[in-house]
């Protein structure tokens, strides 16, 4: 009988924890009741026992058969959804790539051949790397969205009284806003991976010479890690208005947590010196772009120290119109 | 012996139908599928314990637990009321199906 033990244990080790002892006193009855059946009445030998056992078959594929609920990993509800922002990612990913190459061509000629190999390095790791973080994202939520969809089927019969009112045009989210906003939110994320030694004053004297960089050369890979996160949850925000298609107080409170989420993200980056380059103010004088003590350097130096300010308020005052704005939609009868 | 996509539609209103003639467990209900078939429609044991817990969830049955002789425990499975009303409206839809399929059928071609 050991044989039977370990059969079951085979079968039940492959399954997810939850389903393993009610699958392993099923599968127990089960043989004994084929059993039972073979031997009628007769006493059990462990020649009858191995031939049960080989008529149930390899345990693995038993246990993939008993588990078998979900082989996929984006369900029809959200296929759609995400072909499109797959679409949307990948082909802006592409743009920004290549917008990236010519710039930098233009920029500086003469090393043409190490921005192509660049370029060609950005499409072999960007584009996987968009694909799977999309593929990524939206099987996550078919996994916890699916005991949403799974309420919705219970009703089987559908009646067209069933059918929801089409929401007002103002309620309606319209489809091209969110595809914008990905391609927008993509374009940054590769701007800021592969182009960020740009990203600054530049300087000309005989053509472009220099790049007075914004941000911290020394802390950027933890800055850019940040970046990429917070753009990454734009997408998500914005992949829920595409589901949603409409504004609902459901939409509205998701929105209202990806929005804290961010701010406390931003927050956390853009707080203290270690963000921004700490030498632009001296960098952007001897670049000779402005002069020391002079009214420029004043103006420059005060837009410089206040900006972190600014742009945290221009943020949280977008996230928070963002918010009213669904807010006063989703309530329009 | 057929294994097709048309009768896998139907294997809840199978196990529905076994089951208002008596309570019963997984084993007993295979058995009963293969006997009144005459051995052409043969159904896994884990189609018939995936098909269970799908008409658990949608409350079609219930199950309780009943202790056998030698003190063996065995899972029975009974029909409710909402099962009741579902395997009738399979019935209909089944009768229904046979009726337009037959239309495309020529005796004749058989």
């Amino acid at each position: 009988m050991e044989m039977i033990d370990r059969y079951i244990y085979a079968v039940t080790q492959k399954l997810p924890l939850s389903q393993r002892e009610d699958i392993a006193e099923e599968l127990r009855s089960l043989i004994e009741d084929m059993l039972e059946e073979r031997v009628q009445g007769e006493d059990v030998t462990d020649n009858d026992v191995v031939e049960v056992l080989m008529e149930l078959g390899d345990p693995r594929q038993l246990a993939q058969k008993y588990k078998g609920t979900k082989n996929y990993l984006i369900g029809p509800e959200l296929f759609d959804s995400y072909m499109l922002v797959l679409k949307i990612v990948l082909i802006s990913t592409a743009i920004a790539i290549s917008i990236t190459f010519i710039i930098k061509t233009i920029i500086n000629p003469v090393t043409i051949l190490d921005h192509f190999v660049e370029l060609i390095v950005a499409f072999v790791t960007a584009l996987p790397a968009a694909f799977g973080w999309t593929t990524f994202g939206f099987a996550i939520s078919d996994h916890f969205g699916e005991i949403n969809a799974k309420d919705l089927e219970i009703g089987t019969e559908w009646k067209p009284s069933d059918l929801a009112p089409i929401p007002d045009e103002k309620r309606q989210i319209k489809y091209y806003e969110p595809i914008v906003s990905i391609t927008f939110y993509t374009l940054l994320i590769i701007m800021f991976v592969f182009s960020n030694e740009y990203l600054g004053v530049w300087i000309f004297q005989d053509g472009f010479s220099d790049v007075v960089p914004f941000l911290n050369n020394e802390t950027y890979t933890t800055s850019l890690l940040f970046i990429i996160l917070i753009m990454g949850i734009g997408i998500t925000k914005e992949c829920l208005k595409l589901i949603y298609g409409k504004w609902t107080s459901k939409l509205v409170t998701y929105i209202a947590i990806v929005n804290v989420i961010s701010t406390i993200a931003v927050l956390f980056m853009i707080n203290g010196n270690a963000f921004w380059n700490p030498d632009f103010l001296l960098e952007l004088t001897q670049a000779g772009v402005i002069t020391e003590n002079s009214d420029g350097y004043r103006t420059v130096s005060m837009i410089w120290n206040q900006s972190t300010l600014w742009i945290l308020v221009l943020l949280v005052v977008g996230l928070i119109w963002e918010l009213i704005d669904g807010l006063i939609k989703a309530n329009k009868k | 012996m057929i294994s097709s996509d048309v009768i896998r539609g139907y294997n809840d209103t199978i196990i529905l139908y076994l089951l208002l003639e008596k309570e019963s467990y997984g084993y007993e209900i295979s058995k009963r599928i293969k006997e009144l078939s005459d051995d052409k429609y043969v159904i896994k044991e884990t189609t018939l314990y995936s098909a269970f817990n799908r008409l658990l969830k949608k409350g079609y049955i219930e199950s309780f637990h009943r202790e056998q002789t030698f003190g063996k425990k065995r899972t029975y499975y009974r029909i409710t009321e909402s099962g009741l009303l579902y395997y009738q409206d399979k019935c209909r839809e089944w009768e229904l199906t046979k009726e337009v399929i037959n239309q495309f059928i020529r005796e004749d071609y058989l």
